[in-house]
């Protein structure tokens, strides 16, 4: 639908992750969280759309081992919905939003230095067997 | 009836296996254990996909009706080749 | 960070397997779960401990190694994620214009389906996901060049000359009687769609990953005409779609000799385990002399942990009385022997590094989108 593309006008992002400087919509990632009812600041439940326990668990692990978090948890509301509900708790009123937040960085994070250790550890195995 | 393309439980490809599996137990005599070996089989779900496979596949094809027909057309023929050349013996006809 | 020392670290991170039960599986590497210790989140901490080690690439196409230092939960991110997130190119329309094999057309398709594709890596890279237009979404529209490969097959079976002779006097073999009795996966031919002709390497075109795969066997006078769309999908939408055969993990096993097991029972004990987990070693005299529980043993054979990594941990040691209390099978929690089968269209150390990638995509776009909620 070109008409309806052409009246909004969104910010353009490339994607860091493509290879091919692929554009990226975030308004379309707008919809991917949502804040369940009855949030307050050191204690909400987000709904994540298309996730599962993929992501769940390595979330739920990575922002439990924040030492603000009082309780983190996640689970799979039902089955044939790809939704995945995730609820943090805080301790001292810190927000849960910057706890998530640092969670999903530091996930991110790890995933750099398990990508560059794997890589170093392949070319030396490579250049093992060649020998 | 036909070799599954893929082991049923973890994706294996199978379909290019049966083949040389049956190569190596009719022509070569090797035990069914050394053959799924041989075959790189390390799994028994991928293992069962070709140990307790019955290629029916073979059976049905025998039921093929142009096949059938053009036997029998050929049969025929043979028969009617056969009949004609035993009319055009010498004594055939019956006169000695 | 106030961490207590390593072997009080490694002790904590053994599972016990015990004859009927499983022990300590849970994470405990916690903030707030050890009293005085801190167990925040550190990436330098991380960068330490993580080690990558490999064990074996007999193929790029398979290959096995190890993670240590990373949760379970992480680990099997990244094996659900190989599995079932990674886009492979796949058929997935078949237009039958002509089947009178014995196959049903749906069969027919269902085997096309599951033949695994490959070719160029960048061609396919290039290629982009198709998604089917429904009566909500248009989705990608009509397939196009950039999403979709169209492979032709077109066989008929028939006689050889003088075949039909032949089956008349009594010959059976089909490779003396018939032409194309048997379809293979070799016999699907690629015909290149606008751009893909410069996309795709020449000596790297779209084909089966396994060209003997038997597709259909046909008999004279059947006839296969049809032609397939290849398009791009998940694991999580079809397994055919999986770029492995299998991903799996499982953990370091452990096997401590808590007293000497000597002699025959040493013999015996080496026999519980698979070969070459248990090595026999020779009692020294100076091990006789300097520990009680070997005195007199001098010259006989000692059981000594080898390998541990090739047990299947079978627990048939804790069967025997003779081993009771003598020996503790466990697991290490965080070490993850990973075994990586592709299907041929990916080298399997790239499938695990996509899987990251994949990962640390997933997170982006939630912390895309927390961004703009939080706008």
């Amino acid at each position: 639908m070109p008409a309806a593309a052409a009246d909004k006008v969104v910010p353009k992002i490339i994607d860091p992750a493509s290879e091919h400087g692929d554009e990226i919509d975030a308004s379309v990632d707008r919809d991917r969280i949502r804040v369940l009812a009855g949030a307050t600041e050191s204690a909400a439940s987000f709904q994540f759309d298309g996730e599962d326990h993929t992501l769940g668990n390595a979330l739920r692990y990575i922002i439990m081992k924040n030492p603000d978090v009082e309780f983190c948890g996640y689970s799979i509301p039902h089955p044939s919905e790809t939704k995945m509900n995730l609820r943090i708790q805080t301790y001292d009123n810190v927000s849960v939003y910057q706890v998530l937040e640092k969670g999903l960085e530091d996930l991110m994070s790890m995933c750099d230095v398990v990508t560059d250790k794997f890589t170093a550890s392949r070319e030396d195995f490579i250049n093992q067997m060649e020998q | 009836m036909i070799v599954p393309i893929r082991c049923f439980s973890c994706g294996k490809v199978t379909g290019d296996l049966w083949e040389r599996y049956m190569v190596m137990l009719t022509q070569e005599n090797k035990l069914e254990v050394d053959a799924l070996d041989e075959l790189g089989l390390t799994r028994y779900c991928c293992r069962r996909m070709i140990l307790t496979h019955v290629d029916l596949i073979e059976k049905l094809l025998k039921y093929v009706p142009s096949e059938e027909k053009s036997a029998a057309m050929e049969r025929q023929r043979q028969t009617v080749h056969r009949q004609q050349a035993i009319a055009s013996r010498p004594g055939a006809d019956g006169l000695f | 960070m106030a961490l207590p020392n390593q072997a009080v670290l490694a002790e904590r991170k053994k599972l016990h397997v015990g004859a009927e039960i499983v022990q300590n599986q849970q994470s405990n590497d916690f903030p707030g779960h050890w009293p005085g210790e801190n167990h925040e989140w550190d990436l330098e901490y991380f960068k330490e401990n993580f080690n990558v080690q490999f064990h074996a690439r007999p193929t790029p196409y398979d290959s096995s190694f190890s993670l240590s230092g990373v949760d379970t939960s992480v680990a099997n991110a990244f094996r659900r994620i190989m599995l079932s997130e990674l886009p492979t190119l796949a058929i997935e329309d078949v237009f039958i214009y002509q089947n009178t094999s014995i196959i049903q057309d749906e069969v027919l398709a269902h085997r096309l389906g599951l033949i695994p594709l490959c070719g160029d890596p960048k061609g396919l890279e290039w290629m982009k996901w198709y998604v089917k237009p429904t009566d909500d979404d248009e989705g990608s529209g009509g397939p196009s060049d950039f999403n979709c490969a169209i492979l032709h097959l077109d066989v008929e079976c028939t006689w050889q000359e003088g075949g039909l002779q032949r089956a008349v006097a009594g010959e059976t073999d089909p490779d003396k009687l018939y032409v194309n009795h048997s379809v293979y996966a070799k016999d699907l031919v690629w015909a290149p769609l606008g751009k893909q002709a410069e996309m795709f390497d020449d000596a790297q075109p779209i084909r089966a990953t396994n060209p003997d795969i038997l597709i259909v066997k046909m008999r004279p006078g059947q006839r296969i005409t049809l032609t397939m769309h290849a398009m791009k999908g998940i694991g999580q939408d079809h397994a055919k779609f999986s770029p492995v055969a299998t991903a799996s993990y499982r953990l370091m096993p452990t096997i401590d000799i808590l007293s000497p097991i000597v002699g025959a029972d040493a013999k015996k004990f080496a026999r519980c385990f698979p070969k070459g987990v248990i090595r026999l070693d020779k009692i020294t005299d100076a091990e006789a002399a300097s520990n009680p529980e070997l005195a007199g043993h001098a010259g006989e054979n000692k059981a000594v942990v080898d390998k541990p990594m090739n047990d299947t941990v079978s627990r048939e040691c804790l069967r025997h009385p003779e081993f009771k209390d003598k020996v503790r099978l466990g697991r290490v929690r965080d070490h993850f022997i990973f075994r990586v089968e592709s299907t041929g269209q990916i080298e399997s150390d790239e499938l695990f590094l996509q899987s990251v990638r994949e990962l640390k995509i997933k997170t982006l776009r939630i912390k895309r989108g927390l961004d703009e909620m939080m706008k």
